[in-house]
């Protein structure tokens, strides 16, 4: 198996399987727009992503390498957040600046299983939850002047009707 | 926020550690196991030793709109209109850019947006006329045209093709004499005070375009009253000509081996607000008391066309969804290629059009996959893909024939 170096935006130079690396789709199109050669010692820079997250990221691809292409749009209609296998669902375990990270690295790399798995999982963390357990569950300051949030909870209120 | 960092750190740890044996299991690939090593030296260690320009994360409202909108992807669509929006300033804004953000967020989502998790909120509304206005937030999702989102939000305001009239009649519709059709005036004046009708209060309006009411005969002995509201159509009103969606709509695109289900909405026309302003061309005086409509009322000539325009949005959300519905104003028709797709379809259309504010008549409705059901007083045949009169259409057309032939 040909293998390829990635380097964080900290120096560090991760060998992987070149197969592994191009679920990612960025790099799958540096790898082909830009001619890399395989066997070229040079390092792809990825200045986006720190050694921790590229380490996951990579980590999470190499489970993943083998997985069938995602099933089409016809399959897909219902938009489902508790089909996560066994692995993303632990492997997603982490704290909330990690899952962020993940989250913005899967964007930049494109990779689009892993992308899907984070934003579910952060999905789940907010379904069903009010806005005071959403603000404290994400640490998120309430902005609103009292004057504003009551403006905004009598647009909503007619919903909160029993 | 220390504690956090900790525990993460340990849940990193743990998971890397699960990896390594998951990874052994799965593949012998040497230099992957090296990777993994180097990565666990990277999770013992911590994060922002890392070096290297580490986003500034702050919490979940500091990611980029994009990223917010891919979460939302999967979250139910009244739940970001009435909890998120009340989070902070930054979710509001995202959510309530009124027009555009259910069409990106569908976009992300391969057009399967909005999705509606669960069962629709059970509201105690009553069962006013105007029903519509009280669910202007959902419409906006469908995204339909400004004239449909102005309606719905604010009321139909009346197209007049002369300037409106000043007044109307000046006395009260008289009350009928016979008992059974003044049994039907009261039955009716009860149960239009519930759903479409409203007290002129003293003083709102500076006059009043007021009506009678007609009875027209439904079965034999029953009466059904009607706001007569012909002068105000002949003289005031010239409504545009539109195309109803009949049975030929239907006919090219059936084929053998579908499946279908119908129903109807109940009171169609009296889910439709009437603009404050315009109240007062619907108004009829009762027992000394004014009474105006604040829904559509059956008599208004533009009423079909004003239904169907506003049907029209949802027929429209429903196809780009890949669901084939038709609408003959309140009747409407879902065809689908399977039971299970008609049984998924009818789902989703129906609980669209509740969490829209309409009310479907359940008994009117043949809501099971069927390929033989009667529809507009047709008979379709999917299973062959064929339409036929229904026998009471056939008999009517015999009787004519005979009648003409017998002369």
């Amino acid at each position: 198996m040909p293998n390829i170096k990635l380097q964080s935006s900290d120096g560090e130079v991760f060998d992987v399987d070149v197969d592994v690396a191009k679920q990612s789709i960025t790099i799958k199109t540096m790898l082909e727009d830009l001619g890399m050669d395989e066997d070229d010692d040079e390092a792809i820079p990825l200045p986006n992503v720190n050694s921790a997250i590229l380490g996951k990221v990579l980590e999470w691809c190499q489970f993943h390498k083998d997985d069938p292409p995602p099933p089409e749009d016809e399959e897909n209609r219902e938009k489902r957040t508790d089909d996560l296998c066994g692995f993303d669902i632990d492997f997603l375990k982490v704290d909330q600046g990690t899952l962020f990270e993940l989250i913005l690295a899967a964007n930049y790399l494109d990779i689009k299983g892993l992308l899907d798995a984070s934003c579910k999982t952060v999905a789940n963390m907010i379904k069903g939850k009010t806005p005071e357990e959403i603000r404290k569950t994400f640490n998120i300051k309430n902005d609103f002047t009292p004057a504003e949030e009551e403006q905004v909870r009598k647009e909503n209120s007619w919903c909160e009707e029993k | 926020m220390a504690e956090g960092v900790d525990s993460s750190r340990e849940a990193v740890g743990r998971i890397d550690a699960g990896a390594i044996v998951n990874s052994e299991e799965k593949s012998a690939d040497d230099k992957f196991n090296a990777s993994i090593e180097s990565l666990d030296l990277n999770s013992s260690s911590d994060l922002s030793d890392c070096g290297g320009p580490v986003y500034d994360l702050g919490d979940l409202s500091c990611l980029p709109p994009e990223i917010i909108q891919k979460v939302m992807v999967h979250l139910d669509a009244r739940f970001l209109l009435t909890c998120l929006s009340c989070v902070c300033k930054t979710f509001y804004q995202l959510v309530n850019d009124k027009t555009t953000w259910r069409l990106r967020v569908a976009k992300l989502s391969d057009k399967n947006y909005p999705i509606f998790q669960g069962a629709h909120p059970i509201r105690l509304l009553p069962a006013v006329g105007g029903r519509l206005l009280r669910f202007a937030e959902f419409w906006e999702m469908l995204d339909p045209d400004s004239w449909v989102l102005q309606t719905i939000s604010e009321g139909y305001k009346i197209e007049f093709s002369a300037t409106p009239p000043v007044t109307g009649l000046m006395k009260a519709a008289p009350v009928p004499q016979d008992p059974a059709q003044r049994l039907a005036v009261e039955k009716e004046m009860d149960d239009l005070s519930k759903r479409a009708i409203r007290k002129a209060s003293p003083g709102e309006f500076p006059n009043l375009y007021r009506s009678s009411f007609i009875l027209t005969p439904k079965k034999p002995d029953t009466w059904r009253p009607i706001l007569n509201l012909k002068r105000l159509n002949k003289q005031f009103i010239c409504p545009c000509r539109f195309r109803m969606e009949t049975l030929a709509a239907i006919i090219p695109s059936l084929r053998g081996n579908l499946w279908a289900t119908s129903f109807d909405l109940k009171d169609a026309y009296l889910h439709i607000p009437i603009h404050l302003g315009d109240q007062r061309f619907l108004a009829f005086k009762h027992k000394g008391i004014d009474y105006v409509f604040q829904a559509m009322p059956f008599g208004l000539s533009t009423a079909p066309h004003v239904f169907t325009r506003i049907t029209r949005s949802v027929t429209a959300f429903l196809r780009w969804r890949g669901i084939m519905v038709f609408a003959y104003l309140d009747d409407w028709l879902i065809v689908s290629c399977s039971p299970q797709e008609s049984v998924r379809d009818t789902k989703f259309t129906t609980a669209l059009l509740r969490l829209l504010g309409w009310v479907i008549n359940e008994e009117k409705s043949s809501l099971f996959p069927a390929q033989h059901l009667t529809y507009l007083g047709a008979n379709l045949n999917l299973q062959e893909g064929r339409i036929f009169p229904s026998e009471e259409r056939l008999s009517t057309i015999i009787d004519l024939a005979e009648a003409i032939l017998h002369g």
